[in-house]
């Protein structure tokens, strides 16, 4: 085989040609035949066709009415209206007359919509979101046609078209539900004041009294939303990949602008989702109700999930697959339940989807077809319906009351709303009620008449049933900010302290919205007393903030803490990030009333951002005091971060700090050293030199001592810098480690005597380090490309300060041109032409084989894994790839592995901060407040800045991942790379499955030190506790499997070569639950913490069960004996009492 | 010179309620100043909810038109009212911080020079009491603060919109009209009870007035002329507004009206000519508004422009169609005035 490197590929001249988007070459066929031949169902089910186009073209979005008619709005216009176009696009009803599953009627409702994503039929009339507004549209003369138009809502943001607002939903309680997305900035004239979104969330509008309220905050896409059978809310995401969000008021989640604190989905690592519908009613298999369905819409396919409760939120397991495709223009981008029982999908057809990667007049986008599918289980009977329009009063209550099929329920909802209060509430009153639920839904019923039975909801929150008690609270939230009931807060008081956390988080949320000065001493006391997890904590420290005057006066004016006890002001005062009892809470730490060290740190932490200078000397005191390492850590970090963050100093002797200089820890070492170069203490300035003398010095030590020292500025640090960089005696690392130091005070300097020292580099040395420090900082790569002017250097290291030039976000343009001039390199030219491209296609189509190039995406140097997720394992730093190959043509894939900056996906643009001194950081905001930023840069790393170093910050037009990772690879393992990612989420091997198999694992590296008793022990010897162990992340294959021979050989003693990893499993039940082992049973040995299971010493697997004693997190170790085997094994949960989870 | 600061009287309102010729005769305390419109005039209408909303139905350009006489023609308008916005413009940035809205006002009156600025502000501080109506971070807790605070940094916010404006029309302006905004209406429960909020609305055109005077610029007080001083607790029975705020095609019709008397012009009354350059105006901005605010702003001009900008190009391409409507407009409004007068 002829073997040619890609690397050369890159050094062609320069293209006349940019390449485009020409790859889809192959436009899926558009017969229904090709798109029914191709769906996948599960047992049971079949589909057919409902409507499609000309009647129904690129539909977005749908709902039923009460009389059982679907209307779906389409949208040809997207993403983009033409110049001298019409708004044209169009809300139809359909209508299946006679029952056999397929519409035989359709109406136009109105023909002259932009872009309409939402649709709710109800209140006579019809919602639709068009672009900026909510429209409310009706048919006031029976021709079947709109001829009333009427602005209900307008200040809705179309940045960018796919982002408006969208996912319209009746609540069970009677008010409309709407989302918008990330781009969006919403300001809403309302006769209450104007009310503001930026950013993706939700809100809530009950048109009676015309109030819109934003309900959460964040997610990227927040294209789906469901009301469970207790009336709590979950949504998907379109670009988030965390699956099912539990959320609820107040909550936030990613990419909320400003946001300082985000909660998780229940579900990370899963595909981008579209749409959420419970799977309900008598006509679906018993097995599929109460499962949420939500499509997959790049993927091609419908995913299911399943929900548990846990603590104060939920737990979501993936289930099986409702509907799976090969076509690949068939995008399901909305699911309903439909009167008869059956599934309803929206299929937006299309072979292109979006239109931030793919340009808005391409002509491969589809704008004329639309599909609406129908899934039925033709051996069950269709689920009983009568429209609810036709109810008489006491029929409709009763459906509202009892009916079984949710979907009844939900158009009487509707209905209701249209019908006379009077009638309706003494016919809801006439029926008696035993069971909760039936309760809750006469208590949603009055709320949907605008006028909540308040006796009934209180009823409710002292129910016996948890999640009655929730829904009382949740249906009394909405109405309590109305001030029209009294004696509200004794029920929010009382669900505070329930037993169950989900009481508690309810409980909270209404207190957020009473006006008694007490709420915030009230809400702390649901920390208490029970497991508290993340969205209660949330949710307390919300209210903490969003009611701060209420306590922080109080506190202010009595001059004591308000709260029951220190532990609770702690929160509160760390909730709003001011120091309020500061010196209590100092007092107790001192005192060691405070013992916990995590406690320890906490406080350390608040007083790096708010406290005092006085405070802080009190920290200096406490480290002076500590014998701990850990504690004198958490007070030195605090100092460090206080002075970086907020230039503030303690009080007092700052000279106290050099005692630490002794410190045999070299994270306390470094700390103090820092804190002595900020604090100018010139006493150290001898030993930071000695340091940097000494060649054995470890390189935590030198880096702190350069800092330090370039903190402490002045003649002398320049002075010595030089001298140790000219000196010959030293050698290249620790030039490079000073000149990185020196760049910063005299770039000038520093870039002549690494020019110097590159020109003559040894073969053994990188010099990237060096490249990547000057490129670091604007004034540093200002000087290296003066200095580089005229200048000669090797084409290897040219090449790699251009490649990190080109990759870096500031992409320093003069410097690049300097680099190819110094090392005679050629315009490195990552596009190819269009031949090339098609040339390109053709190997990865013919030649390019997934299974090769799943073994190339692993590999380490390549960097793939540490930086992108297929489904839930990987890293966080770019887009998770779990669909990618379902969604983006090769092209695509192609251009995004040699060009990473030309298309940059959604929530992954990076931001440049450019310091005042010239320092660049890039990466995504994880948070921020007003004294800080912190971004999470290419390694992962959390920095932390302070806005008043900020010179400049703009979100880069540059790609975090590097130009050229590929530039390592022979041209046909780049073909079989992109394979693998072609394949990926499509039908077949490299689409993630439900399968539990556990994908997380870590290892012990190469070599790894340890206790020296394996003669004694054997493998069991790796269960035991030991510091030495680093565990590494380490990744299964898509399909869930491990190569055995990619796990280091951690410990090797005679023949036995032992491979050492770990995973972790949740129980949440004891008992013996089934685990399914695969692999060469013979090299395994497997234990739960440190007890042994047994299996069958031989075999390729085995179905073996685990006995778990006790509930919650526990540890599995594998050792294998299997070096250079090629086998691969895996591990999966079968049992529903356990289940694999993520680590880290 | 400016001309004096128009009032309404009695009389105003009363016409405005006269439907019976096509013309109505205005005030004639204001017919002796000088004419707001002059030939060729470029109109910007600045402001809010209200302002962006009458786009839709054309009312008041087309009584602006109108109501200027047969004596003026070519009189250009482009509707920048943005939903939520505030003096601090805030409603307008997209991914900057708030101040940023006020950029991309001060762009489009640099690159438009309109020779009158007609701006509607004040709705939402009289709404906003004790919570923040604004962003912007100089402004935004004061504006959250009491009452007499709140309105203090509405009209330095006013003052400072005002300087931006004429900073950036240059000697291209020439009038500046300030609109007291129309009153809440209340609708009765479960709507909400608008008594307060108009007494804090009335104190806030009474401050207007006084601002207005100091600058010596236009006033037209569409508080009183929509009868906010008479409003008391009982529910309205004209139903201007859907929800108390929003107003309906009927409401737009008799603001307009009123805004026009308010400017010493007459009122026209529609009839099916006068839907006719309405239908017009409602196309033009229509057009004008995928021009001036397109949707995909983010692809467009914004920070993913390297990706799909060069769409961008289709979006001047609007420019001529909305000149070939106007020239259609002038010609129904020439055709308008004319006949009627002859």
């Amino acid at each position: 085989m002829k073997i040619f490197t890609f690397y050369f590929l890159l050094f062609f001249t320069p293209f006349t040609i940019t390449f485009g988007q020409r790859g889809l070459t192959k436009i899926p066929d558009t017969s229904i035949q090709a798109q029914l031949d191709s769906f996948v169902l599960p047992e049971g089910a079949k589909i057919n066709l409902f409507a499609s186009e000309p009647v129904v073209r690129n539909p977005i979005h749908m709902n039923w009415d009460s009389m059982g008619r679907l209307w779906v709005v389409g949208s040809p216009l997207y993403p983009h209206i033409k110049p001298g176009e019409e708004e044209s696009d169009q809300l139809v009803i359909l209508e299946d007359t006679n029952g056999d599953g397929v519409a035989d009627k359709h109406t136009v409702f109105a023909d002259d919509l932009h872009i309409p994503t939402g649709v709710l039929p109800g209140d006579g009339g019809v919602y639709v979101a068009n672009s900026n507004d909510v429209l409310f549209l009706k048919d006031t003369n029976g021709d079947g046609k709109a001829d009333h138009r009427e602005v209900i809502l307008s200040g809705f943001g179309t940045e960018d078209t796919h982002h408006i607002v969208h996912t319209f939903r009746w609540g069970p309680e009677g008010m409309m539900w709407l989302n918008q997305s990330i781009y969006i900035h919403t300001h809403l004239d309302t006769p209450y004041g104007i009310r503001r979104l930026l950013g993706g969330g939700m809100w809530h509008y009950r048109p009676e009294t015309r109030r819109s309220e934003v309900f959460m905050k964040g997610l990227v896409n927040p294209w789906g939303h469901a009301f469970d059978e207790w009336g709590q809310s979950f949504m998907t995401d379109g670009a988030g990949g965390q699956g099912i969000n539990f959320v609820y008021p107040r909550s936030v989640f990613v990419a909320s602008p400003g946001a300082s604190r985000k909660l998780q989905g229940l579900n990370p690592g899963q595909p981008k989702l579209c749409g959420l519908e419970v799977l309900s009613g008598s006509h679906i298999p018993e097995h599929w109700r109460g499962a949420l369905a939500s499509p997959d819409f790049r993927g091609h396919r419908i995913k299911t999930f399943r929900l548990s409760d846990k603590g104060s939120a939920f737990e979501s397991r993936e289930y099986k697959e409702l509907l799976a495709s090969k076509h690949g223009a068939f995008r399901p981008i909305d699911v309903k339940m439909g009167p008869d029982g059956a599934i309803y999908v929206a299929d937006l057809y299309n072979p292109i989807i979006q239109h931030g990667e793919v340009d808005f007049r391409d002509p491969r986008r589809d704008h004329k077809h639309g599909r609406i599918w129908r899934i039925s289980f033709p051996e069950n009977p269709p689920a009983p319906f009568t429209r609810p329009s036709e109810m008489n009063s006491l029929a409709l209550a009763e459906a509202l009351l009892f009916s079984k099929e949710n979907i009844v329920r939900e158009l009487a909802t509707a209905e209701l709303r249209t019908r006379k209060p009077d009638q309706m509430l003494s016919a809801l009153n006439s029926f008696p009620l035993k069971d909760d639920i039936h309760v809750l839904r006469r208590v949603w019923a009055t709320q949907a008449l605008n006028q909540l039975d308040i006796g009934l909801a209180k009823q409710l929150t002292q129910s016996k049933s948890h999640k009655a008690r929730a829904a009382g609270l949740r249906a009394i939230y909405y109405d309590a900010s109305n001030k029209k009931y009294k004696n509200l807060l004794p029920i929010a008081e009382e669900a505070v302290s329930d037993p169950s956390p989900h009481v508690r988080l309810w409980g909270v949320s209404l207190l957020a919205q009473l006006d008694s000065p007490k709420t915030v001493a009230i809400a702390l006391r649901a920390l208490e007393g029970v497991e508290v997890d993340d969205f209660l904590d949330f949710a307390v420290w919300s209210i903490c903030r969003e009611h701060r005057d209420r306590w922080v006066n109080e506190m202010k004016s009595k001059g004591e803490n308000p709260f029951a006890n220190l532990s609770q002001l702690l929160f509160a005062s760390s909730a709003i990030g001011e120091p309020m009892g500061a010196d209590q809470i100092l007092a107790s730490v001192e005192s060691g009333k405070i013992k916990d060290d995590r406690k320890v740190w906490e406080v350390a932490n608040w007083m790096a951002n708010e406290g005092s200078p006085n405070h802080l000397k009190k920290l200096l005191d406490l480290a002076a005091k500590s014998m701990s390492v850990s504690r004198q850590h958490a007070y030195l970090n605090a100092l460090l971060n206080a002075k970086k963050i907020r230039k503030i100093n303690p009080s007092g002797d700052l000279q106290r700090v050099i005692q630490f200089l002794e410190s045999e820890n070299d994270t306390i070492w470094s700390t103090a050293t820092q804190l002595a170069g900020l604090w100018k203490l010139e006493v150290a300035r001898p030993r930071l030199e000695q340091i940097l003398k000494n060649k054995q010095s470890k390189q935590q030590r030198k880096n702190a001592a350069i800092d330090s020292l370039i903190a402490m500025g002045g003649e002398k640090t320049r002075q010595f810098f030089d001298q140790q960089i000219v000196d010959e005696q030293n050698t290249y690392e620790q030039k490079i480690t000073l000149i990185k130091g020196q760049l910063k005070l005299q770039p000038n300097l520093a870039a002549k005597r690494a020019i110097n020292l590159l020109q003559n580099i040894p073969n053994t040395q990188d010099s990237g380090s060096v490249f990547a420090a000057f490129i670091g900082n604007r004034g540093a790569t200002q000087a290296l490309t003066n200095e580089l002017k005229g200048k000669k250097l090797s084409q290897n290291v040219a090449l790699k300060g251009m490649q990190l030039a080109e990759s870096s976000p500031t992409r320093p343009k003069a410097l690049i041109a300097v680099l190819q001039k110094a090392g005679g390199l050629k315009a490195m030219k990552m596009s190819l032409s269009k031949d090339e491209m098609i040339t390109m296609i053709e190997r990865v189509n013919k030649h390019g084989s997934a299974t090769r190039g799943e073994s190339v995406y692993r590999r380490e140097n390549l960097q793939c894994v540490a930086c992108h997720a297929i489904g839930e394992v990987g890293g966080v730093i770019g887009p998770n790839l779990v669909s990618i190959g379902a969604s983006a043509p090769v092209d695509y894939l192609i251009e995004s592995l040699l060009e990473p900056s030309k298309k940059i996906k959604e929530g992954y643009h990076t931001n440049l901060v450019t310091l005042k001194n010239g320092d660049s950081f890039a990466g995504g905001i994880l948070s921020e407040t007003d004294s800080e930023l912190v971004i999470r840069d290419l390694t992962g790393r959390h920095n932390r800045i302070a806005k008043a170093d900020i010179g400049s910050q703009i979100i880069s037009p540059v790609s975090l991942m590097p130009v050229g990772l590929t530039t390592q690879l022979r041209e046909d393992e780049f073909v079989d790379l992109v394979r693998f990612m072609y394949e990926l989420g499509k039908e077949g091997k490299y689409k993630t499955g439900t399968n539990r198999f556990a994908r997380q694992w870590e290892v012990l590296p190469a070599g790894s030190p340890n206790p020296g008793t394996i003669h004694h022990y054997g493998a069991e010897m790796f269960t035991q506790e030991f510091s030495g162990y680093k565990w590494e992340p380490f990744y299964s294959m898509v399909g869930g499997g491990i190569p055995v021979d990619e796990v280091p050989v951690a410990l090797q003693r005679r023949a036995d070569k032992y491979q050492v990893m770990r995973t972790h499993i949740e129980v949440t039940k004891p008992g013996k639950h089934k685990m399914r082992l695969q692999g060469n049973l013979s090299q395994m040995s497997l234990f739960l913490g440190s007890e042994e299971i047994d299996f069958p010493p031989n075999g390729d697997g085995t179905d073996l069960f685990v006995n778990c004693k006790k509930v919650g997190k526990q540890e599995i170790l594998l050792v294998l004996k299997g070096a250079g085997s090629k086998n691969q094994f895996s591990l999966e949960a079968l049992s529903e009492d356990m289940n694999m989870i993520k680590t880290f | 010179m400016k001309s004096p600061t128009f009032h309404l009287t009695f009389l105003s309102l009363f016409f405005s309620f006269v439907f019976s010729s096509a013309f109505v005769q205005a005030d004639h305390h204001v017919k002796g100043s000088a004419p707001l419109l002059h030939t060729g005039d470029r109109v910007a209408l600045v402001g809010g909810g209200l302002i962006e909303r009458a786009r839709l139905n054309g009312y008041l350009e087309s009584a602006l038109t109108l109501g200027a006489g047969p004596k003026v023609s070519g009189l250009k308008f482009r509707n920048l009212g943005w939903s939520g916005d505030t003096v601090f413009n805030d409603a307008r940035s997209y991914f900057g911080k708030p101040k940023e809205g006020r950029e991309r006002l001060k762009k489009i009156i640099a690159e438009w020079k309109p020779s009158v600025v007609l701006l509607n502000y004040g709705a939402e501080v009289a709404l906003s009491s004790g919570r923040a109506w604004t962003d912007e971070s100089t402004a935004s807790k004061r504006s959250a603060g009491g009452w007499d605070e709140s309105v203090a940094v509405f009209l330095e916010g006013y003052g400072k919109m005002l300087e931006e404006i004429r900073k950036e029309a240059g000697d291209d302006l020439r009038e500046i009209v300030i609109v007291a905004p129309p009153p809440f209406e209340n609708l009765g429960s479960p709507l909400p009870d608008h008594q307060e909020n108009n007494r804090r609305l009335a104190k806030v055109r009474d401050a207007l007035q006084i601002f207005a005077k100091k600058r010596n610029v236009h006033f037209v007080d569409l508080f009183g002329a929509m009868g906010g001083d008479k409003l008391e607790k009982e529910v309205s029975t004209k139903a201007f507004t859907h929800d108390g705020l929003h107003f309906t095609k009927h409401g737009y019709r008799e603001l307009s009206s009123q805004l026009v008397l308010g400017l010493g012009y007459e009122a026209i009354q529609s009839d099916t000519r006068t839907e006719n350059l309405r239908k017009g105006i409602i196309e033009k901005n229509r057009l004008f508004f995928h021009r001036w605010r397109p949707a995909n702003e983010t692809y467009l001009y914004l920070f993913r422009k390297h990706e799909q900008g060069n769409n961008a190009k289709e979006i001047p391409q609007f420019d001529p169609i909305i000149e070939g409507r106007e020239k259609e407009i002038e010609a129904i409004r020439s055709q308008l005035l004319n006949g009627s007068q002859g």
